[in-house]
């Protein structure tokens, strides 16, 4: 089919009025997005900047906006992204890019990925099972596309935020029974910009390709870090006393109390009283909210008693 | 006539009582019936170990069983969070582990069988679009709406089943005679979970979308998750400030959308109880007519 | 100046400069590409290693031998699968999850049948054994303290008496050419799969380790034996993974005749399916006996990755498939440490040419053999490099190749060059494929001759530095004409039939003659050839 690809031209300012080459080429519909911008490079434009090695999906390097919309351009035949015989091709936008629809790859993903302690240190244990590795199999599908950190909604306003593909890293290595280093890397994840400062919006999970679910991983590593005692960072003790201060709602009255537990995580009756005071005073006014703390529900002891029986089950496992 | 088990969740019973207030007013106009739980606790909201909100939230799914009910949440993440829980608990094996290890002390068992429904979903799968559209008294003609989902009405896609379900809110603006104004943003997060742990990155989302949704020319947001209302509504003054722009876009629940368009009164729905003020929305509401109202 | 420096970051580098990190040098790695994204991430399959009960490194060694068909080096094939089960039970112990057999509690390396196997032998990891094993590696890299130069590739070696002293590199986003100076050099470069068209290359599989050395006077190796995949996918570069295979999968053509069932040798049984699916009309149909959640259990990522391409669903349809090219066992000449013949250099995986695959590769040979020749020539380099002094760094590469480069972005480029690999790619396919014989031969050495000389004449097309994707096609250009230029003589000088390589104008294999390998060597009036016997 004959096909018009306008590519992004251009180094690293992006603009909204970013220029775009129109390139036109014969293919077959089956022809992937990637082969086809390899055409045009190799016959038409060696300037044209893009990367990408393996085209079978597994190096992970060829992720770009297609149509608007982020894809592994390897495994998207032009047929199926055309519209009208054209396709519209952007670097991806949470990233900074270098030249064309290059994007800068050590920013994105490599720094962040080699900030957490790289390698499984062999712990010894060398009987391990089918049950507890396939997991680990699971999240090492990932291709380190950059595909869900596009998708990211705190990467979206903060460049810094580790993301789901560090993230998903990270689980790699708790889970894995033969790595003997879990609590010091769910500390390392629980600092600023990481695990703890997931917003669990699951758009991760709805973005990866390869169903690795990574929001799902972030979540577990949290849940994993509870179980080890782990409720944050060194240097983020924000996150623990936030989980601590609902813990403990839910525990004691079975529900939440939100002022509260905003109160406490923010550092207590004074310092977390004197942030809370302006909204606190503007929701008096407005008849929002009453002063007085929630009341216990009916159902509060049994609930208690549930926080108990997870203690006491949790332990043993442990 | 409809009935389910009610789960308020504890926001619309904290610092959101419009919401509280105006579902029950709509309720009644829709003849929806509940049996509201209240001796069951908090679904951990996605922050606490599912390792222990998976008990408690079985726990609320067996009382419901008990009653022979489906389940009706009003808060996305009261949704999201209980109904991943519940399809974890599809699994026998993990489910005769909870029942065992938690629910039997209190002499209850979860069998599998309670079904998780927003009020959101309930409005179009049961209640119906064409019952919801006879309902409406005052239509919200000339008022612009962008929808803002929350989280866990979007995703992930196992917990939320039908895709349709993506596109309740705008459905229902406009059989409410509402026009639907569509933000990039609208099936984002809001920034609340972040808001106690990292703010700046809370406040920069809310600022985003809340000023997304006024480029785009909307009159109001509205939303079916309180956690989504308490920060694009009780944190867009901070947000705006710090995105040095202002924005005052008014939030609404969504039963307070619903209630105007039938016939209700701003003031018992609330509307005046937000931090941004809705008071322009209410200027714009033509009055309910007249041999309606008067019925 | 670096202790050693590591060409390539596939599974090949990264575990020769583990190795050599882990004798205490310093390592540095220079590639084309971030090292994960190299083209070992594609292996679908698994390595063998002698592992059940019941199976012994002789057994292994002696399927080997068999498929290799007389050409395997005895001593390698000995030290290689000896040392396997151990190969394995490291990649395990660095964080490779291979798979367990015996249910959710099972405990046991799980093993697969892979054809030419006389048991279950091949360990794997679901079906991407290439993505983990590279990750593995790279984490471990990381962790090693390893300097790595991306995307720098590399243009010429610098040999100064006699000895490698370093690599001249462009680096890409600058367009810079500087010399990486080392005391020991390992090429890990890959194979020159891009001079093939249908082929499962990849971009980066230029072959550039191999043309680098080639020039550098260095010999290569069984350069005539060329082994095609069965499996991939009709108009893709897709191989079908044997595990499907190994889980019972089979070739018919459309009227639902039965193809290679008969388990002929790899050359035959990869003839008879290129043949097949000539009479069929350009494929073959590869089915199982698998269902929906086999396929999605067994092989999640060759089944994800095929309905993307195709739309078609593994689990409920034939896929049309055809052989292609797929791997060159020869390469430049190593000892069985990995050495070359110029001091200080050294060379791993697949632009290796080890001897350990004979005339034809067993399937998770090829895999095993990039574990274990990396790590044998990390240590191998990192012993030169301890015992060596600080070279004078030979300037005379890297102001040639700045000539060569300055030349080249003034030169036009694109389309003819374009043309020129196309046509390069049919005509080895066509000529030097899986059926050979000798005036297609002696047509193709004329065209590549022809072709070094038009070559010349072309460059990049276009003067910017930052990220000359012309100037890359130039340059892989050469290294594919200088690479096809070795193929073509082996396999012409080789009149006889072994293995992969098929002469139909010599069908039998003939011992008396040709019990030897060849060895061939650059010189200005074109390719030399020399023989020698196995394992010397
Ligand atoms: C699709 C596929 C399936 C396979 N299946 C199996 C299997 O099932 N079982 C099996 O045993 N084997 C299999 N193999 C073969 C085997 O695994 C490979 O031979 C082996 O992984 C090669 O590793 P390598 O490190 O030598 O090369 P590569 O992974 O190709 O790495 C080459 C490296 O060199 C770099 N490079 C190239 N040129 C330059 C330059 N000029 N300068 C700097 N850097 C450069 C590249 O960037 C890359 O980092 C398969 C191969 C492929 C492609
Ligand atoms: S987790 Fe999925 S989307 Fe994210 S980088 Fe890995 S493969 Fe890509």
């Amino acid at each position: 089919m004959e096909l018009t690809l306008n590519v992004r031209r251009g180094g690293t300012r992006r603009s909204a009025d970013d220029s775009h080459q129109a390139y036109h080429v014969d293919v077959e519909p089956e022809t992937s997005v990637f082969e086809a911008l390899v055409k045009v490079r190799e016959e038409q434009d060696g300037t044209l900047a893009f990367r990408g090695n393996c085209g079978v999906g597994f190096c992970g390097d060829c992720t770009m906006l297609v149509n608007g919309r982020q894809e592994v351009v390897c495994l998207m035949p032009v047929g199926k992204a055309q519209k009208d015989d054209e396709i519209k091709i952007d670097p991806i936008p949470y990233a900074p890019t270098v030249k064309d629809v290059m994007y800068d790859a050590k920013r994105f993903i490599w720094d962040k990925v080699n900030s957490f302690s790289p390698g499984v240190v062999f712990n010894g244990v060398e009987q391990v099972t089918e049950e507890e590795l396939s997991p680990v199999r699971r999240a090492m599908r990932c291709t380190m596309c950059g595909i869900c950190d596009q998708g990211c909604t705190v990467i979206d306003v903060n460049l810094d935020f580790k993301g789901p593909a560090a993230l998903n890293k990270v689980f790699r290595y708790v889970f894995d029974p033969r790595d003997g280093r879990a609590k010091e890397r769910v500390v390392e994840a629980g600092e600023t910009n990481g695990v703890w400062d997931c917003v669990h919006c699951w758009e991760a999970s709805d973005h990866c390709p390869f169903d690795i679910d990574p929001t799902h991983r972030i979540m577990e590593l949290r849940d994993r870090s509870v179980r080890l005692g782990v409720k944050s960072g060194t240097g983020n003790r924000q996150a623990a006393r936030h989980y601590n201060a609902f813990e403990r709602s839910v525990e004691h009255h079975g529900w939440l109390d939100e002022r509260n537990v905003a109160i406490q995580s923010y550092g207590g009756l004074i310092r977390g009283g004197l942030k809370m005071m302006p909204t606190g005073l503007a929701a008096l006014r407005r008849g929002k909210a009453n002063l007085l703390p929630h009341r216990k529900r009916p159902g509060a002891s049994a609930i208690k008693a549930l926080f108990a029986r997870y203690r006491e089950v949790t332990r043993t496992e442990r | 006539m409809n009935r389910f088990a009610f789960y308020p969740g504890c926001v619309s019973k904290g610092s959101c009582p419009e919401l509280y207030e105006s579902v029950e007013q709509v309720m009644d106009l829709l003849d929806i019936e509940v049996e509201e739980l209240t001796d069951v606790g908090c679904s951990g909201a996605g922050v606490l170990t599912t390792e222990v909100s998976d008990p408690i939230n079985a726990r609320t799914l067996a009382k419901a069983e008990q009653m022979g009910l489906a389940l009706m949440t009003i808060c996305s993440t009261c949704q999201g969070v209980i109904g991943a829980a519940a399809l974890r608990l599809q699994d026998p094996e993990y489910r005769a582990f909870i029942n065992k290890e938690y629910l039997a002390a209190e002499g209850l068992e979860y069998k599998g069988t309670t079904e998780v429904k927003h009020f959101l979903w309930v409005l179009v799968e049961d209640v119906g679009l064409d019952e919801l559209k006879a309902l409406v008294r005052r239509p919200l003609e000339g008022m612009g709406f962008s929808p803002f989902y929350g989280c866990y009405l979007r995703r992930p896609a196992d917990v939320v089943g039908r895709r349709e379900r993506r596109t309740y809110i705008e459905k229902i603006t406009e059989v409410l005679g509402g026009t639907v104004v569509n933000i990039s943003g609208k099936g984002k997060c809001c920034g609340f979970p972040s808001l106690t742990i990292n703010e700046p990155n809370a406040l920069a989302m809310t600022a985003k979308h809340t000023g997304e949704a006024k480029d785009n020319g909307a009159d109001a947001m509205v939303t079916p998750c309180p956690l989504c209302h308490l920060e694009l509504d009780g944190e867009q003054t901070q947000a705006a400030a710090a995105a040095r722009r202002t924005i005052e876009m008014p939030i609404l629940h969504l039963p307070q959308m619903v209630g105007l368009a039938l016939g209700l009164d701003p003031k018992g729905l609330g509307l005046g109880r937000h931090f941004v003020s809705t008071a322009k929305i209410v200027a714009q509401l033509e009055p309910v007519e007249a041999a309606v109202s008067a019925t | 100046m670096h202790d050693v420096l590591v060409v390539g970051g596939g599974i090949a580098g990264l575990r020769a400069a583990l190795a050599a990190s882990s004798r205490g040098a310093e390592v540095a790695i220079a590639s084309r590409s971030h090292p994960t994204r190299s083209y070992s991430v594609a292996i679908q399959d698994g390595l063998n290693a002698a592992l059940l009960p019941g199976d012994a490194w002789e057994a292994h060694a002696a399927d080997t031998s068999a498929w290799g068909d007389g050409l395997c080096v005895p001593e390698v094939v000995e030290a290689v699968c000896r040392s396997a089960p151990e190969l394995v039970r490291e990649l395990d112990q660095l964080g490779v999850p291979f798979n367990r057999s015996g249910g959710r509690n099972g405990t046991a390396l799980a093993c697969l049948k892979l054809r030419g196997a006389r048991t279950a032998r091949a360990a794997y990891v679901d079906d991407m054994a290439g993505l983990v094993l590279t990750q593995t590696l790279y984490e471990q890299a990381v962790r090693a303290g390893i300097t790595f130069y991306e995307e720098w590739t590399a243009t010429s070696l610098a040999v100064g008496d006699g000895a490698c002293t370093g690599v001249v590199a462009l680096e890409q986003a600058t367009g810079e050419l500087q010399l990486l100076g080392a005391k020991a050099v390992v090429l890990a470069t890959g194979g020159p799969r891009r001079l093939y068209e249908p082929s499962t290359a990849s971009l980066h599989c230029t072959g550039d380790g191999i043309a680098m050395a080639y020039r550098a006077g260095a010999p290569l190796v069984d350069m005539e034996f060329v082994q095609y995949h069965p499996a991939v996918l009709k108009g893709q570069r897709m191989a079908i993974t044997e595990i499907a295979w190994a889980h019972g999968a089979a070739l018919a053509t459309a009227g639902g005749t039965g193809v290679g069932e008969d388990d002929p040798g790899p050359g035959a049984f990869l003839r008879a399916i290129g043949q097949a699916a000539v009479a069929n009309g350009g494929h073959v149909e590869l089915s199982g006996t698998w269902d929906a959640d086999q396929a999605k259990g067994l092989f999640y990522n060759t089944s994800y990755r095929v309905k993307q391409l195709t739309g078609l669903d593994m689990a409920k349809e034939p896929l049309p498939v055809r052989p292609a090219m797929h791997r060159l066992l020869g390469g430049v000449a190593v000892d069985a440490g990995g050495a070359t013949s110029i001091e200080g250099l050294y060379a791993a995986g697949e632009c290796a040419g080890t001897g350990f695959h004979g005339a034809a590769g067993l399937d998770g040979n090829f895999l095993l053999s990039a574990v274990s020749s990396g790590r044998a020539a990390g240590l191998a380099a990192a012993d030169h490099a301890s015992s060596t002094k600080e070279p004078d760094a030979a300037g005379g590469a890297l102001d040639r190749d700045r000539t060569r480069v300055a030349e080249a972005l003034r030169r036009p480029g694109g389309e003819p060059l374009a043309a020129m690999r196309r046509e390069l790619g049919g005509l080895m396919h066509a000529h030097v494929g899986m059926v050979r014989e000798a005036v297609g031969l002696q047509e193709a050495a004329q065209r590549i001759a022809e072709m070094k000389e038009t070559h010349g004449s072309l460059g990049a097309g276009s003067e910017g530095r930052d990220y000359n994707f012309g100037l890359a096609h130039y340059l892989d250009l050469g290294s594919l004409l200088d690479v096809a230029e070795a193929v073509v003589a082996s396999a012409h000088a080789r009149e006889e039939s072994r293995g992969v390589h098929f002469r139909s104008d010599h069908a039998a294999r003939d011992d008396a003659r040709w019990s030897v390998h060849q060895l061939v060597s650059a010189s200005e009036a074109g390719p030399v050839l020399r023989e020698s016997p196995p394992g010397a």
